[in-house]
């Protein structure tokens, strides 16, 4: 086998997840890139295609009896259950008033036949209605299930909204040692900010559809209303938002040196491993990373974060550690020089500004450090050299 | 129509499966196979080679990402009509998907040559992929999994071919440093 083949075939076994995030969006009943192929001179079947029609048509046939004659026994013994249970089907139109609300959704627990359903999250970003969910096993498997496949899928239903086609991601819990897991479940949805849906959960598992007789209203939100303040990023509510807020923050700096040295622009973001110590001091989240890196452009470039500090206001400052290689240059080597820095935060802005530079004087050249978002966030920040 | 529906069509062995399945995946399918086959009736056909094992499949498996498991069905079936209809010559590469482009990564022979050795290499590379940003991984996997073209992946995520062609470089220099890093011989 070729060398390539090999590589192919390894990355043909690549986890669902990735694939599922990097498929490619068609709209549903386009051909694809072959409409812009020229057709082929024979639009006859192939024969492949005629076997698989034949199979599908067979199978079916047979499949659909099966089905109806199944329905039609079930429903003969057990009419009186059906008829007495008909009155409980709750009706689904109309909207939100007087339900529960779950705009704010944090904790709703939800009880089915195999497991308890904790919502956890629910948000709206104008394209996606997303939400987590934290599913704890109870160990029930429930009446014509098939313990076969406990793998469980949840989605939301929204009255009213069109085009709801959910994809579900689904992790197992590993450390717990059970079978519970997380789930998000997203669904493109076409929503009106501020107005109020009828919500519900559907939870499927073991081969068994349940829907959760309670529903809920959620208010959209307006995710175009901007705070002039604040962004919600940029606040960083403690750990949870730690990794996401981290991760933004950094892809957005800049940073370089004097004009005679090398100019480092764009920064990459390049993995992290779990936070060493949590620690809430005060009214301050103290977040420590062991391995946070970032690498400039051309490689010649190296910071590793090791604090966030945020505050119950904002990000209040980064400590890293700053490495630069200007070998190049012949000035000095990768790996020679860390300088320790501490960036304080002192001023979030939500308007946009040129990168106002603060200074900070490294060897002679001057190391100059902004931090802003692509889309126009702006923070003033103070340097200082935390080497000493 | 949801997955979850159209799985259950097929459980519930109903031919609208297949339509429904080629309604909503069937320009995906028909693109990744084109990407790789470069042909038209080869892509149709590996299209319908691929509702004919979805069929098989589904039951008893019940796929959690059914997109995703069909575009590992399709990928695999037209690499192996690729191969066999091209008889391939060593440096060859796929579609549009250069050998020079990948040789930088690839695995020595001695190091995959068994299934465990296979799956390290596997592994490894998935867990570099999850450390990229996001950007940076979905490009990788369109490229070397779709098998797409700079121009398509450029025009999906609103960037130029050259910035596609450069990101794509500096990820493939990063994994080699990776899979070299992990014991992985190139």
């Amino acid at each position: 086998m070729r060398r390539e083949d090999v590589f192919m075939d390894i990355l043909g076994g690549l986890d669902e997840s990735l694939v599922a995030e990097a498929m490619p969006a068609f709209p549903e009943g386009e051909p694809g890139t072959l409409s812009a192929v020229p057709e082929a001179d024979s639009a006859a079947p192939t024969k492949k295609a005629l076997r698989m029609y034949i199979i599908a048509r067979a199978l079916g046939a047979a499949a659909a009896i099966a089905l109806i004659a199944g329905a039609v026994l079930l429903i003969w013994q057990n009419w009186d259950k059906i008829a007495a249970r008909a009155p409980d089907i709750p009706d689904t139109a109309g909207y939100a008033e007087g339900l529960p609300d779950i705009s704010e959704a944090c904790g709703k627990l939800i009880k089915f036949s195999s497991a308890d359903v904790r919502l956890t999250k629910l948000y709206y970003d104008g394209e996606m209605l997303s939400a987590v969910f934290t599913i704890l096993d109870t160990g029930a498997i429930p009446e014509g299930g098939n313990y076969e496949i406990p793998y469980p899928v949840l989605w939301i239903n929204v009255e009213g909204a069109d085009n709801i086609s959910p994809s579900c991601v689904t992790e197992p819990v590993m450390e717990a040692d059970s079978f519970d897991y997380i789930t998000t479940s997203s669904a493109r949805l076409s929503l009106e900010p501020g107005r109020t849906y009828t919500v519900n959960v559907e939870f499927n598992r073991y081969g068994v559809r349940e829907s959760d007789p309670q529903k809920y209203s959620f208010t959209c939100p307006d995710i175009s209303a901007s705070d002039e303040k604040n962004d919600s990023y940029i606040r960083g509510d403690g750990p949870a938002n730690a990794e996401e807020l981290a991760e933004k923050l950094l892809k957005g700096m800049r940073w370089g040196l004097s004009s005679e040295a090398v100019q480092h622009t764009a920064s990459e973001y390049w993995g992290r491993t779990a936070p060493r110590i949590v620690d809430t001091e005060n009214d301050y989240d103290v977040i420590v990373y062991d391995d946070m890196e970032l690498y400039g452009e051309k490689a010649a470039v190296k910071a590793e974060l090791s604090l966030i500090v945020t505050d119950g206001t904002g990000l209040s400052s980064l400590d890293y550690q700053f490495r630069f290689d200007v070998s190049n240059e012949g000035a000095m080597k990768a790996d020679e020089l860390y300088e320790y820095i501490r960036a304080e935060f002192t001023r979030v802005l939500g308007e946009p500004d040129q990168p106002g530079m603060d200074q900070w004087d490294a060897d002679g050249g001057d190391l100059s450090f902004n931090v802003y978002k692509a889309d126009n966030w702006n923070v003033e920040v103070k340097l200082y050299d935390t080497s000493a | 129509m949801n997955d979850n529906r159209i799985i259950e069509l097929y459980f519930e062995r109903s031919e609208d499966a297949i339509a429904e399945t080629d309604r909503k995946y069937g320009g995906c399918c028909r693109s990744t196979a084109y990407s790789i086959l470069g042909n038209r009736e080869d892509s149709e056909e590996c299209t319908n080679d691929t509702y004919l094992k979805i069929w098989n499949n589904i039951p008893p498996n019940r796929p959690a990402r059914l997109g995703a498991f069909i575009m590992r069905i399709v990928r695999n079936l037209a690499i192996d009509m690729y191969r066999k209809r091209e008889r391939l010559k060593s440096g060859g590469g796929y579609g549009s998907v250069s050998y020079d482009e990948i040789v930088e990564c690839l695995p020595s022979s001695e190091s995959a040559e068994s299934a465990a050795d296979r799956q390290a290499v596997l592994t490894a590379v998935e867990d570099f992929l999850r450390k990229l940003p996001k950007d940076k991984r979905v490009m990788f996997v369109r490229r070397y999994y779709f098998c797409g073209t700079y121009a398509e992946i450029a025009a999906d995520m609103h960037t130029t071919e050259d910035g596609v062609r450069m990101s794509l470089k500096r990820t493939r220099e990063k994994l080699r440093g990776y899979l070299e890093k992990e014991g992985v011989e190139i």
